[in-house]
C-alpha cells in the first residue's frame, strides 16, 4: 500500500510527514495496518542559530544582517528561475530564523548558485547576497558534506588545492584535478577536451597557462589564506 | 526696520506661512521660481488628494488666494534668490527675474521642498525605455486631462501594477529613507482607477504596506475590501518589455517563488527628494543639511521649523518627506517660530 493511502485528503501532505511502520507493536499491541500511520507536527520548535553565528561571522557572510527579505535577489536571480527550491532570500531567512533541518534539506541545492552576482548588484541593502549564499553553502558543506553532490564537492576540493598548491587558477589542471577526483579521468581524453587541447597547444596558451608561474611570496600569502579559512 | 520675512517656495507650506505672518501683521514677501503658485500639488495637477479625497485645484485656489488677497503678503513669482548677506540688521537677498531689487529681511522661511525621484536614474524599471511604464506624478497629470489610457497606444488598460518603493529604501540609488507619502498615494491612485476602470486587474508590489497612523484602514484595507486590488509582497528586479506590454520580474515572497507578469500599465511609486532649491538656498543661507540631504532640524523637540541658523527657518517637504497635511502645518509653526524669533530680537 503506497505512503498513507488511508489518509483522506492525502494531496495536503509531503511525504516526509508521514509515519507509518509495516508492523507496529506499542505496549504489547499489535497496531500494524492503517492504524498506525501518524503525521509529524507541523510546529517547529527548535531553532538552531549556529548557521547564523558562523555565517555573520564569515568573512564573505558579514552583510547577512542588513538583509530586510524584499526577495529582489531571489527575483533577478539566474538560477532561482529555473531550480525549484533554488531561492537565496529563502537561505537566509532560514538561517537567521534557525530553521536548520530546512537549510540541511536543501543543503545540496544552495550549491546551484552559477556566482553571477546579479543579486548583489540589485540588493538594496547592500547585502552581498551572492557571497552570504557562498558562505551557507560552506556552512552546509561543514555541516553535512554527506548531503552534498559528490561533483560539488570534488569541485570544492579541486579549486581549493589548485589555489593552495599554484596560487592562481589554470582550468586544464583544475579539470584534470576535478575529473579525476570522481574517476572520470577517460573523460579527458574524450573528442572534445583533446580538441580543446590541440588548439590550446597549437595557438600556445596550453604553454603559456602551465608556465604561468606563482604569484610572488605566494608561500607568504598562503600562509594567511589558509589561516583565515576562509577558502 | 519694520518686521519683513522672506518665504521662499509657493508650495503648501510656504503659502501657509506667508498667509499667517500676513495675517498676524508681518511685511511678507513670498517668493516662487515658478509662475504657478502651489507647489507639487498645482504643478502634477493632482485632482485628489490623499488622505480624504478632497479636491486638489481647490486647496491650491484657497491658499494662493489667501496670500494675493493679503495686504501684508507680496507674491513674487518667476523669480529665483541670487547673492544673499547677513548683517546687524537682517539678511538682504538680491531677486533675480524680471524685475531684479534686493530685499530686506529679518527672517527667511525655507520652503523650497522636493524633487520627484527620476526612475531613469534607476535602470532596473525600464523607465523611459517602455511608453507604458509611468511615475505616480504622470499618473496625477493622466488623471487631469482625461480617463487612464495606455500611452502606447491610448487603450483601456486591463491590467495595472503599482512598484513601491522607487528611489527609496534603496542603497544603490542612494537614498536609504522611505518616502513617507507614496504607500497612501498609490493606495490612493489604486482606488481612483478603480472608479473608472471597474474590469481591471490592479496588483501592488510592495516591500511593507506603510499607510500609518489613520490611513490603514481609509486606504489600505478600502483599496483591497472595496476596490478589489491585490498586494503582492515582493520587490520588483526588472522590468521587461514582451509583445508590447511590460512584464514585471519579482518574487512573491510569501509563496517563496519566482515570478515574470506582463501588465498594461506600470505605474512606479516614485519618492521624494531634497528639492534643487532646498539644496542650493540651504548652501546659500548656510543652514546644516541631515544626512539625506534634507535640512536639518536642529530642535525638532521643540520646534519643528528651526534650523541651525537663528533667523532661517524651514517648512514642508525641505526638511523631510512629508504629505500636504504635515507641510500646511509646518506652514504655521514656522510662523510662529519667526514671530517668537522677532520678538525676542526687538527685545534685545
Ligand atoms: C506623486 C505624488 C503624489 C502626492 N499626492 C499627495 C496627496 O494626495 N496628499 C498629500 O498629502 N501629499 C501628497 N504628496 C506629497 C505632497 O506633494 C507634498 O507633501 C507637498 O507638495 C509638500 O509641500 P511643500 O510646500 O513642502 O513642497 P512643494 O510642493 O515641493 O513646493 C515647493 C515650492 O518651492 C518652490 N521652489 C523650490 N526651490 C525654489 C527656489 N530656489 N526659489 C523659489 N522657489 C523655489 C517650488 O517651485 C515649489 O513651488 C504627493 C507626492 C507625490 C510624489
Ligand atoms: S535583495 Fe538583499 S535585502 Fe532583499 S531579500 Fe535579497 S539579500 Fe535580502
Ligand atoms: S550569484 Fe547565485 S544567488 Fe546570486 S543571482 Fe547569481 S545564481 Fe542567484
Ligand atoms: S511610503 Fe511606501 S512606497 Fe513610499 S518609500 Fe515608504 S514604504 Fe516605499
Amino acid at each position: 500500500m503506497a505512503k498513507g493511502s488511508g489518509i483522506i485528503e492525502r494531496s495536503l501532505l509531503q511525504d516526509d510527514q508521514i509515519m507509518e511502520e509495516d508492523n507496529l507493536v506499542m505496549d504489547g499491541i499489535d497496531i500494524s495496518g492503517r492504524w498506525n500511520t501518524m503525521l509529524k507536527t507541523r510546529v517547529h520548535s527548535e531553532r538552531d542559530l549556529d548557521s547564523w553565528d558562523d555565517v555573520r561571522a564569515s568573512a564573505i557572510g558579514e552583510s547577512i544582517d542588513n538583509c530586510i527579505q524584499c526577495g529582489m535577489c531571489t527575483a533577478g536571480c539566474t538560477v532561482a528561475h529555473e531550480v525549484p527550491g533554488f531561492n537565496p532570500r529563502q537561505f537566509i531567512y532560514w538561517v537567521r530564523v534557525g530553521r536548520k533541518d530546512d537549510l540541511i534539506k536543501n543543503a545540496d541545492i544552495i550549491w546551484r548558485c552559477v556566482g553571477c552576482y546579479i543579486c548583489t548588484n540589485h540588493c538594496p541593502k547592500e547585502v552581498n547576497t551572492a557571497e552570504v549564499i557562498e558562505s551557507i553553502g560552506q556552512w552546509l558543506r561543514k555541516q553535512v558534506p554527506e548531503k552534498m553532490d559528490q561533483a560539488y564537492l570534488a569541485n570544492h576540493e579541486a579549486y581549493r588545492h589548485q589555489l593552495e598548491t599554484y596560487g592562481r587558477l589554470s582550468l586544464p589542471r583544475l579539470q584534470a584535478e576535478f575529473l579525476s577526483k570522481l574517476g572520470r579521468q577517460k573523460e579527458l581524453f574524450g573528442p572534445d577536451l583533446r580538441q580543446a587541447a590541440i588548439r590550446m597547444l597549437k595557438d600556445g596558451r596550453a604553454l603559456k597557462t602551465l608556465l604561468i608561474g606563482r604569484p610572488r611570496h605566494w608561500n607568504r600569502s598562503r600562509s594567511v589564506l589558509m589561516e583565515s579559512g576562509q577558502t | 526696520m519694520s518686521n519683513s520675512v522672506i518665504v521662499i517656495g509657493g508650495g503648501p507650506a510656504g503659502l501657509q506661512a506667508a498667509a499667517t505672518l500676513g495675517n498676524f501683521g508681518l511685511d511678507v514677501t513670498l517668493v516662487e521660481q515658478h509662475d504657478v503658485l502651489g507647489g507639487a500639488v498645482a504643478q502634477h495637477q493632482y485632482q485628489v488628494l490623499m488622505p480624504d479625497f478632497s479636491s486638489g485645484p481647490a486647496l491650491v485656489a484657497r491658499l494662493a488666494g489667501a496670500v494675493q488677497n493679503n495686504p501684508h503678503v507680496t507674491v513674487v513669482t518667476s523669480a529665483s534668490i541670487g547673492a544673499v548677506e547677513e548683517d546687524q540688521e537682517g539678511f538682504r537677498v538680491q531677486l533675480e527675474g524680471s524685475h531684479p531689487h534686493e530685499l530686506q529681511a529679518q527672517a527667511v522661511v525655507l520652503a523650497t521642498g522636493f524633487d520627484h525621484f527620476d526612475p531613469r536614474r534607476d535602470g532596473k524599471y525600464g523607465y523611459g525605455l517602455f511608453p507604458d511604464v509611468i511615475t505616480g506624478a504622470e499618473l496625477e497629470e493622466m488623471f487631469a486631462k482625461g480617463p487612464v489610457r495606455r500611452p502606447s497606444n491610448g487603450e483601456v488598460p486591463q491590467s495595472v501594477a503599482f512598484i513601491y518603493c522607487v528611489g527609496s529604501r534603496d542603497r544603490q540609488v542612494g537614498n536609504t529613507y522611505c518616502s513617507r507619502v507614496c504607500c497612501a498615494v498609490s493606495a490612493k491612485q489604486s482606488i481612483e482607477i478603480r472608479e473608472q476602470l471597474p474590469k481591471a486587474r490592479i496588483s501592488m508590489f510592495y516591500m511593507d504596506v506603510r499607510t500609518y497612523g489613520l490611513w490603514e484602514d481609509t486606504l489600505y484595507w478600502r483599496s483591497q475590501e472595496e476596490s478589489g486590488v491585490v498586494y503582492v509582497k515582493g520587490r520588483i528586479a526588472e522590468v521587461t518589455q514582451k509583445a508590447g506590454q511590460p512584464v514585471l520580474k519579482g518574487e512573491d515572497t510569501l509563496v517563496r517563488g519566482p515570478f515574470e507578469w506582463p501588465f498594461d500599465l506600470v505605474v512606479l511609486a516614485a519618492g521624494m527628494e531634497p528639492s534643487q532649491g532646498t539644496r542650493l538656498l540651504s548652501q546659500k543661507f548656510h543652514v546644516d543639511l541631515e544626512p539625506h540631504g534634507f535640512v536639518q532640524q536642529s530642535e525638532p523637540m521643540r520646534n519643528a521649523s528651526l534650523t541651525s541658523r537663528p533667523g532661517v527657518f524651514v517648512a514642508g517637504s525641505a526638511s523631510g518627506p512629508k504629505a500636504i497635511e504635515d507641510a500646511i502645518a509646518e506652514g504655521d509653526v514656522a510662523s510662529l517660530a519667526v514671530m517668537q524669533y522677532l520678538k525676542t530680537k526687538v527685545v534685545v
